[in-house]
């Protein structure tokens, strides 16, 4: 027999829910206020880390001062920052030890010559937008605010203590050229190899 | 309920508590906290480096520290990265371990897992107390390098040598070496030579930069080694190193560029026994010169090159250390013994063999092996482009030789002979030994050219020869060699007919 017509109503409809929130889920648009996430640079200056005015793309990459092997991709990040910025790309270092103070962070920056700019994400607003795991993981978000790519800068690190001479993929860079030249994205995510963000008490 | 039945109850609910005390085997427990259970086991294995001013980039001797890198520590101890400890369970016992045991590592799996509950902090235990400076005391001895070393922020590892002058006057013999580095953070090991040559000295001053390369440097004597995470280690009484006066200290240090410029200025402390040791201390390596003799040649992709050597026991003899050596593309290192009896002894192997992590390891008792006893010693190296340490992509033929891009491999003991009457006929049997090994390894190479110069007419390269690829005044020699008369010349009809080509 077949169910009254309001029942198949009711399962379909419950159906597209869990459809659509797995579709949502699985597409990861990041919600309109991360766009207005405001937040105070290291120098004192209001950054919209995620602002999708003026960008072709925001970058966040997430850093602690006691990562080694975010500390050991400080210089290419450095790199990375000095060749994207003129091309519209909007990229921001954020700190996610919400115990760590400015003045740590500050010491930290001029020790390792950090040029882009600095955050520190107290709250996580970052962390949650990215839905980022480990530092020094990136995230890529396109300028309809959608977070295209999260992962790995590059291959360097193969695991904890397996590194390669030097980077076969440059997982960040490539991203960041595909948005610019207006194509594909080849890999929307990878695997970081690195340091646990820790939970907010 | 009656009194009786309530006391039973009580009983069973303590004795039920005590049965749930939480430890390493009863890792289902809830109640695994960091006051009672982690601290203790961090104390133990983890603060001699993750502590305020050592090597480890964060310290571990707080709750908070220990609760913030919860889910990393989680992760690098399933995968036995942490506490580094590279040889193998069951293949020699060795002083100053490390490693967690498996029920240790579901302990710490199982606090992160409930979220690192921290416990009663009224019964914490307390850090263990740690010595300032100088490890073992104040050296007799202490050099420092003479410039600072500058390590760039990044790029390839560096391996440099500095040569240290000691200005002895008169012999002196070595208990123990520790190093203290400037920039802890970089430098990863350091081995430590000798030089009575005067040889890196001249090297260093020839060297726009302070140290030196390594090239056209051999050492004449070896105080042994270092590598973070191990602690200054002392012989035990009566045994010690030789020192001989006018020697230079030189160090071959490794640094891991860290992100940032680094200035690194080295001070070693050298500790002396205050009389001639009893027992004088000899040395041996299986393949012997680090495997210069074998001949060794890898080609690009071979993802299983075997190197193979063994050493007869010349005399009762007794291992006190053992170390391995190779460069980046060894995989395995492996050495066993079989005793006269024909009874199998683990010596040693490290089966995930890491440049990085090489020490020098000291058995928590010397090791006795009887005169007769064969060590076999097995090298394995991965040259394919799998193997993530490769220095070349694509991957490139690898040849004996000293610098970090090439490859060379032994494991070398430390040893006494078990009757110090039989001192000198240990050196000299063990000298015999490393002889006997460079023929054999002669013996192989003139193998490998012979195949090489038959199989140099193989045209279409299927690893044998036709009697149509052999030039007609050849056929002669052809005939004689094909045994089997099938008109082709195998491999194995070369190496049979080994004796006739040499006497041609």
């Amino acid at each position: 027999m077949n169910p009254p017509p309001h029942k198949l109503g009711l399962a379909s409809s419950l159906l597209l829910c869990i459809l659509l929130s797995l579709f949502q889920s699985g597409i990861n648009y990041a919600s309109e206020p991360s766009a207005s996430i405001t937040l105070t640079s290291l120098t004192g200056k209001t950054l919209h880390p995620l602002q999708k005015q003026n960008t072709k793309a925001s970058v966040i990459i997430f850093i602690t001062t006691d990562c080694p092997i975010a500390n050991a991709l400080i210089p290419e990040i450095n790199r990375i920052y000095d060749h994207y910025k003129t091309a519209g790309i909007q990229l921001t270092l954020a700190h996610v030890d919400p115990g760590l103070s400015k003045k740590e962070a500050r010491h930290h920056a001029k020790d390792y010559a950090l040029r882009p700019p600095i955050v520190i994400d107290t709250q996580h607003l970052l962390v949650k937008a990215s839905q980022a795991k480990l530092t020094p993981q990136c995230a890529v978000f396109d300028a309809q605010g959608k977070l295209v790519y999260s992962g790995r800068i590059n291959n360097q690190w193969a695991d904890y203590g397996k590194r390669r001479a030097q980077a076969s993929e440059h997982n960040l860079r490539d991203t960041l050229d595909a948005i610019l030249a207006g194509k594909k994205i080849q890999q929307a995510r990878t695997q970081a190899i690195g340091c646990y963000i820790p939970n907010l008490d | 309920m009656n009194t009786y039945a309530s006391t039973l109850l009580l009983l069973w609910i303590s004795s039920a508590w005590i049965l749930a005390e939480p430890s390493p085997n009863n890792i289902s427990d809830p109640l695994v906290t960091y006051h009672k259970h982690i601290a203790p086991l961090f104390y133990e294995k983890c603060v001699s480096c993750h502590r305020p001013g050592e090597a480890a980039p964060f310290s571990l001797l707080d709750y908070a520290s220990a609760k913030r890198r919860s889910k990393t520590i989680a992760r690098v101890i399933s995968t036995r990265y942490m506490p580094p400890w590279k040889p193998v369970t069951g293949h020699g016992d060795f002083k100053q371990n490390l490693s967690l045991t498996n029920p240790e590592i579901d302990l710490i799996q199982t606090w992160v897992k409930a979220g690192c509950p921290e416990g009663d902090a009224s019964k914490k235990t307390q850090p263990p107390t740690f010595t300032k400076g100088w490890q073992l005391g104040t050296p007799d001895l202490i050099v420092e390098m003479q410039q600072s070393f500058e390590i760039y922020a990044e790029g390839r590892d560096i391996y440099r040598y500095f040569a240290l002058p000691l200005g002895l006057e008169k012999d002196q013999w070595v208990r123990a070496v520790e190093i203290r580095p400037s920039a802890r953070s970089v430098v990863h090991h350091a081995l430590f030579f000798l030089d009575n040559t005067g040889k890196a000295r001249q090297l260093q001053q020839k060297d726009p930069k302070p140290g030196f390369n390594g090239k056209g440097f051999k050492s004449t004597g070896s105080l042994g080694a270092w590598a973070v995470g191990g602690m200054p280690l002392a012989l035990d009484d009566g045994f010690a190193l030789p020192l001989p006066k006018g020697s230079d200290l030189v160090l071959q240090t490794h640094f891991h560029p860290s992100g940032k410029l680094e200035k690194e200025k080295t001070k070693v402390g050298i500790y002396f026994a205050k009389q001639e040791p009893k027992r004088k201390i000899g040395e041996f390596q299986i393949p012997p010169h680090f495997g210069a003799q074998v001949g060794l040649t890898i080609a690009p992709d071979d993802s299983h090159y075997v190197i193979q050597d063994h050493l007869t026991v010349p005399e009762d003899l007794e291992l006190i250390t053992v170390w391995a050596h190779a460069h980046q593309i060894a995989r395995s290192m492996k050495a066993d013994a079989t005793l006269p009896n024909g009874k199998k002894l683990p010596l040693f192997y490290i089966d995930d063999w890491d440049f990085n992590w090489q020490g020098q390891y000291q058995y928590q008792k010397p090791v006795l092996l009887p005169k007769g006893t064969r060590i076999d010693v097995t090298i394995i190296y991965d040259n394919s482009a799998h193997n993530i340490n490769n220095p070349n992509s694509p991957p490139q033929r690898i040849h004996w030789g000293e610098a970090s891009d090439d490859e060379m491999g032994s494991i070398i003991f430390q040893c006494v002979a078990s009757d110090k009457k039989q001192e000198n006929t240990l050196a000299r049997g063990l000298q015999r030994e490393s002889k006997k090994s460079k023929q054999r390894f002669a013996k192989a190479r003139q193998m490998m050219r012979r195949l090489h110069t038959v199989l140099i007419l193989d045209k279409n390269h299927d690893d044998q020869l036709s009697l149509a690829e052999t030039p007609k005044k050849h056929h002669q020699t052809f005939h004689r060699l094909d045994l089997n008369k099938n008109q082709i010349v195998e491999v194995d009809e070369i190496k049979q007919a080994g004796s006739f080509l040499d006497k041609k």
